[in-house]
């Protein structure tokens, strides 16, 4: 006869699967949100949205100064300046940003820290530049993509760029 | 690519002020600026995978650039798009200078083909005819005049010497004829209206757009990107589903998104059709863009309507035609189906995970899914094609799709287009008698 194993069952486990199935009778969702879609899943979306950007698909009615909290601008001194990006806030979990000049693997990658701009008193919202190390301004920046800094997952589309 | 510069501008229109010798320049610039867009596509995508067939190609047929600085660049266009009347002696600059921003992304050849169903290039050359030649049109304001004017020089006369637009010429003396030729390469499809008898050139058959293009046509595009487009209301129809059987195979639809990139890459080996399809969609552009707002030469000749379908609409009645009958669909397809060839053209939708993101909700593709959506329901709306009947038998066919299609023999003349199978006469809702008289 097989002994029975005296199991302890981990409370904590137990709770957050508990959780997880209230979350989803709560929340109903289709089947693919049971797993987060694979990296170059994510990437391809991205894809989408930046050639929407680059084909001006997206409205640009003044669009450019209104979120003005991103963007890049010129730097300054040396010879060959480096680009300067500038952030306004950013969507949560995000904490790096992924400067692409071309296909494939970003130019440069400036993580994020603690960054956190918050909307002062009077309305405005705080900016701050990131002094790129690599890519300079004479180089086309095509895509700005928010990634999650362990594992690099593409979250979402940078702030959109200028088209011509 | 008119359009992008209007969106320069405050108000979008005043981009009919500015003078057609410097919008003939600006487009050489917006040739040139295509070197300037960079690959757009993941990690998983071929390095090298051109917009433009070859990329190259730019370079190889642009003007040169000064060799050295503080040389003037050849012939610019001197827009400023603050002062639309005037001449900067430069070429246009970037919207942040001094960085350089991404180059212009072209419209894909099918944004030409949808625009020039609306018959929106036949019914506004009718309107430039009139207004030309007699008074059966209201008398019309100065800034009409000049729309007018910049019309008939930059789309109805021999374009300037050494431009990129000159795809006119001794050799292809009929644009309307040249133009049917790339749609016909490139997707089996041809504009439902015939040439007008008008412009039927001396010694020009109709039909004649399909002389000469020997194997080079895809005779299959439309049976596969209607069974793209099937496929993915199938996934749609399955994404929530939790238990039962789900017939939606999404690596069959990547087989589809492939076959459609390779076989709109056979027709750019080289760069073929880069130069076409830049000046086409160029010119068609210019036409939608004049119908997208209440523009002075839509004012004076009381065509004022919420969209451009309902002002080609007015204006058609001015002149006595009508258009397509479904403009308004072609009208909003005509972007959504351009930006979405581009991807699929860049292997964007070349793996099962990434075509689950035109179909299941993934939570950051809302765009992606609206914009499949919108193109299902206009595609079927404006061609009669039914994507969202459920097949009989197996939801997918036996063998898998392949680029063929290009080295069939072309249908006789008077075909319109092919039709895949089941589908009741699909190019003829589309038709009506746009373009005619």
């Amino acid at each position: 006869m097989a002994q029975q194993q005296n199991h302890q069952p981990d409370w904590t486990d137990l709770l957050a699967e508990l959780k997880r199935i209230a979350d989803a009778l709560n929340n109903p969702r289709p089947v693919a949100l049971s797993t987060e879609p694979p990296a170059a899943a994510a990437g391809s979306n991205l894809d989408y949205l930046v050639l929407r950007q680059l084909m001006g698909r997206v409205p640009r009615d003044g669009e450019d100064v209104k979120v003005v909290p991103a963007g890049r601008k010129r730097g300054t001194g040396g010879s060959a300046p480096k680009a300067v990006l500038v952030l306004g806030p950013v969507p949560e979990d995000v904490e790096e940003v992924a400067v692409f000049t071309q296909r494939g693997e970003p130019a440069e990658v400036v993580p994020l820290g603690t960054y956190n701009p918050q909307v002062s008193r009077s309305g405005a919202i705080a900016t701050t530049d990131f002094q790129l190390t690599t890519v300079t301004n004479d180089q086309v920046i095509t895509r700005l993509e928010f990634r999650r800094g362990e594992d690099h997952y593409p979250l979402a589309l940078g702030p959109r760029l200028p088209v011509v | 690519m008119f359009r992008s510069l209007a969106r320069r501008m405050t108000p979008p229109a005043q981009v009919f002020d500015i003078h057609p010798l410097q919008l003939s320049r600006w487009l050489d610039e917006a040739w040139t600026g295509g070197a300037l867009v960079p690959d757009v596509g993941n990690s998983t995508t071929p390095a090298g995978t051109p917009f433009l067939g070859e990329p190259a190609i730019i370079g190889a047929i642009d003007l040169p650039l000064p060799s050295a600085t503080g040389v003037p660049f050849p012939a610019p266009s001197g827009i400023n798009p603050a002062a639309p009347d005037s001449f900067t002696g430069a070429p246009i600059g970037p919207p942040t200078p001094p960085l350089i921003d991404p180059g212009l992304v072209a419209d894909h050849l099918v944004y030409a083909f949808l625009i020039e169903s609306t018959g929106a290039f036949e019914v506004l050359a009718e309107v430039v005819r009139r207004l030309s030649v007699g008074e059966t049109l209201n008398p019309i304001s100065t800034a009409a005049h000049r729309w007018v004017r910049t019309t008939e020089e930059l789309f109805f006369r021999e374009p300037p010497l050494y431009s990129i637009q000159g795809v006119l010429s001794e050799v292809r003396p009929d644009q309307r004829v040249n133009r049917r030729n790339a749609y016909w390469r490139m997707f089996g499809l041809e504009p439902p209206h015939p040439v007008p008898a008008r412009w039927l050139r001396p010694g020009i058959a109709d039909g004649a757009w399909k002389q000469d293009v020997g194997d080079g046509v895809n005779t299959s595009f439309r049976e596969k990107w209607t069974e793209l487009l099937r496929q993915v209301w199938l996934g749609r129809e399955n994404a929530k589903n939790g238990i039962g059987p789900n017939a939606t195979d999404r690596e069959y639809i990547a087989s589809l998104c492939d076959a459609l990139r390779d076989m709109m890459a056979l027709r750019r080996r080289g760069g073929l059709l880069a130069r076409e399809e830049f000046a086409y969609v160029s010119t068609l552009s210019w036409f939608h863009l004049t119908l997208e707002d209440n523009v002075p030469i839509v004012v004076d000749l009381s065509a004022q309507g919420p969209g451009p379908a309902e002002r080609l609409q007015k204006l058609a009645a001015r002149v006595g035609m009508t258009p397509a009958p479904r403009a308004r669909e072609l009208f909003e397809l005509a972007d959504l189906m351009s930006a979405l060839l581009r991807a699929i053209e860049l292997s964007v939708f070349s793996s099962g995970p990434s075509v689950e993101l035109l179909y299941l909700d993934l939570g950051t593709n809302a765009t992606l899914l609206t914009d499949m959506n919108k193109i299902i329901d206009l595609w079927q709306s404006a061609t009669g094609d039914r994507v969202k009947d459920r097949p009989s038998g197996s939801a997918q066919p036996l063998r898998l799709p392949t680029p063929s299609g290009g080295n069939a023999a072309p249908p006789p003349n008077g075909v319109r287009a092919p039709a895949p199978t089941g589908s009741p006469a699909p190019m003829g809702l589309l038709a009506g008698q746009n373009g005619h008289g």
